[in-house]
């Protein structure tokens, strides 16, 4: 077991307040990466780490002081973000501004905007915004695998799936990826 | 020429999770076929963006340290929990010493002829009412009763 996970657990025994405290500053980062880079902006992305934690909190009494945190807190993020975007499945709207302010009609690549977009728009925006235009469990894989390093083995475990969907969301998700960003004119053909 | 190659097996090259056999097979095969060739530079590029971590780092927003200071207020104050637990347990003993205090009260009943005839229609009348109110009922029939001997 990680040793600051069982400091953390130890210190929660004696003083909840500060056990929750260095709980919530240790992987209030980790949370809010996946969050944010899943539901694609910030408001959204609060709202579901403030459910992750609040989930945490409710549940850490009975976590057992053996195990690993990180584990049992991926879970937790995960399905709080699947969940999360099937309740609002249909609420996503082209006028919806992200956190720079732009629009996500905006953002869509288009024939006529393209060399205007591709300036305007640097790599990272682009990547974005196409990790966002996937399916949810195939954006989710691809965060899982790329931003977050993990093995295929645990992204199956951490999202209740079979090892066989992994790979299937990964493969889809790389090529709706690699069309969206051939489309936004990201990459030279 | 139309390449049949299973394109899912050059992600898997390049994310390295290919079988050795197939890996042999599939950089034969990219030698000869130049839509392969092209595909796989397109996923090496897109591989080269999605492993860069530097694409994922974001400033933390202010909200969060709101966020941790509500979270906490919320989850050490379970002040309407435990007021919540420490009301009903009150509750529940005045209840059972009113229960108690019902029964003696009426305890005297018992020794007063032609009452259990009464007891018995009360009781059949009762089933379906909840019990704190079945005592406060039982002893105002009772009452009722002894009035009508009267």
């Amino acid at each position: 077991m990680d040793a600051s996970d069982a400091t953390i657990l130890k210190l929660y025994k004696k003083d909840k307040n500060q056990g929750l405290e260095i709980l919530y500053d240790r992987y209030k980062k980790y949370i809010y990466t996946i969050t944010y880079h899943y539901t694609g902006n910030k408001e959204d992305a609060l709202d579901l780490t403030q459910e992750v934690f609040l989930s945490i909190f409710k549940a850490l009494d009975s976590f057992e002081t053996g195990f690993s945190m990180l584990p049992w807190i991926k879970r937790i993020t995960i399905n709080k973000c699947l969940n999360h975007l099937r309740d609002k499945k249909d609420a996503l709207s082209l006028n919806q501004q992200g956190e720079d302010g732009y629009e996500i009609q905006d953002l869509l690549p288009a024939s006529t905007n393209t060399e205007e977009s591709t300036l305007f728009l640097d790599t990272k925006k682009l990547l974005t915004t196409a990790i966002y235009a996937l399916p949810p469990e195939e954006r989710m894989a691809i965060l899982l695998r790329h931003m977050k390093g993990m093995k295929y083995e645990e992204i199956a475990k951490s999202m209740g799936v079979p090892l066989g969907t992994v790979k299937t969301y990964l493969h889809r998700g790389r090529k709706h990826l690699k069309d969206d960003l051939s489309i936004g004119g990201l990459w030279e053909r | 020429m139309i390449c049949n190659l299973d394109k899912n097996l050059l992600q898997d090259l390049l994310d390295g999770v290919i079988d050795p056999v197939e890996k042999l097979f599939v950089e034969e095969h990219l030698k000869a076929c130049s839509e392969c060739r092209q595909e796989i530079n397109e996923l090496k590029l897109l591989f080269w963006d999605l492993n860069d971590k530097s694409s994922y780092d974001l400033e933390l927003p202010l909200e969060l340290d709101h966020i941790k200071n509500a979270l906490l207020e919320q989850s050490l104050e379970p002040a309407s929990q435990s007021t919540f637990n420490s009301l009903m347990e009150v509750q529940r003993k005045n209840i059972k010493s009113a229960r108690n205090n019902m029964k003696s009260a009426s305890k005297f009943l018992d020794f007063v002829p032609g009452i259990k005839a009464g007891n018995a229609l009360a009781k059949e009348s009762l089933k379906a009412t909840p019990s704190a109110l079945k005592y406060v009922s039982k002893s105002l029939l009772k009452t009722g009763k002894l009035l009508k001997a009267k």
